[in-house]
């Protein structure tokens, strides 16, 4: 009683439109915009409390994005931010991050450590990964290699 | 020869973390168990080296020291392909780790874990199945790719050392007959 059936192609059409509806973040452009936003939002807060640019750069990830450049764009930020921390902080920031904040870095670690251009930075980024590691355990490094959305 | 130590303490200091770093990803990745093949009937391939089907690849993890150095980890749920890329400074160098390496890819069968070819791009790569890890212990397996990267840094700067040293003591030799 009270069921209302509608046509397969037109409940697929209202389905997609209420997705859109519901979730404007999911086109590449408005990604591509959070990111870029976001980048320019770290870079400011870098002279200030380092914790908070991180927590900042590591928030809400492009993992669905399907363009490169703009999950690029993001690791850059993470980069500038671990760069700019000296070695002392290194362990109070993690302190500060929460468990689904560290699964990120740790994928950020990797994906930047990858990367020949930036091996510059691999020698910073290493103390991070051993103090990151000593505070996350193995958990961290598996979830990055087995985690389909990839940062 | 102070400073050549001096150089390799300094060198050693930045060497510990990348090969840290390495040691935890590959205790991670070395996860493996058997995994019959999904194509082929009563066949069990590493499905690292088939690369067929996409949900039994995890993702493959680079750690580049500098240009010239770094480590690929590909894991898959049976295999895993560690490609390491040794640091060649000089032409002698290059020309050293390519006849080391080579020597010691023809006898792979002896290494058992060792891969024939190198990954495009690498120096020398490691094939890790499930059927290692079950007769091997799996940290011994870690040390060993470790102490092989550590290793074979210094065995090439020391067969380095002695080319030189030959080619010094021949060059001498030769010239003195003009000498008077």
């Amino acid at each position: 009683p009270g069921r209302i059936w509608v046509k397969t192609p037109q409940l697929i059409q209202f389905i997609r439109q209420e997705v859109r509806r519901r979730d404007p973040m999911s086109s590449e452009e408005d990604l591509k915009a959070s990111v870029t936003a976001r980048a320019a939002k770290v870079s400011s807060m870098l002279s200030g409390d380092k914790g908070a640019a991180l927590r900042t750069a590591l928030a809400d990830p492009p993992v669905t994005s399907k363009s490169a450049e703009t999950k690029a764009l993001n690791a850059v930020a993470v980069g500038d931010v671990i760069t700019a921390c000296g070695d002392g902080e290194i362990e109070a920031i993690i302190e500060g991050l929460s468990d689904t904040e560290r699964d990120v870095l740790m994928k950020y670690l990797y994906k930047i450590l990858g990367d020949v251009g930036q091996c510059d930075k691999s020698g910073q980024l290493l103390k991070w990964h051993s103090k990151l590691l000593k505070k996350t355990g193995m958990g961290a490094v598996v979830r990055s290699m087995t985690d389909r959305k990839t940062v | 020869r102070n400073l050549r130590r001096f150089l390799s303490d300094t060198m050693a200091n930045t060497l510990r973390p990348y090969l840290n770093c390495i040691r935890h990803t590959l205790t991670a990745a070395l996860c493996l168990r058997n995994f019959p093949s999904q194509v082929v009937e009563r066949h069990n391939k590493p499905e690292v080296e088939m690369g067929g089907s996409k949900e039994l690849l995890l993702n493959p993890i680079t750690i580049a020291r500098n240009e010239s150095e770094k480590c690929m980890i590909e894991a898959s749920v049976n295999s895993v392909r560690i490609s390491v890329r040794i640091k060649q400074a000089d032409e002698i160098e290059e020309i050293l780790c390519h006849k080391f390496t080579r020597f010691l890819m023809q006898r792979a069968e002896q290494f058992i874990i060792l891969r024939r070819k190198p990954v495009e791009g690498f120096d020398i790569s490691f094939l890790i199945t499930n059927t290692h890890t079950e007769t091997m212990w799996k940290h011994k397996l870690v040390d060993f790719v470790i102490t092989f990267m550590e290793e074979i840094d210094k065995e090439i700067s020391q067969m380095k050392i002695s080319v030189n040293a030959r080619a010094r003591i021949v060059a001498q030799e030769y010239m003195r007959q003009y000498v008077r």
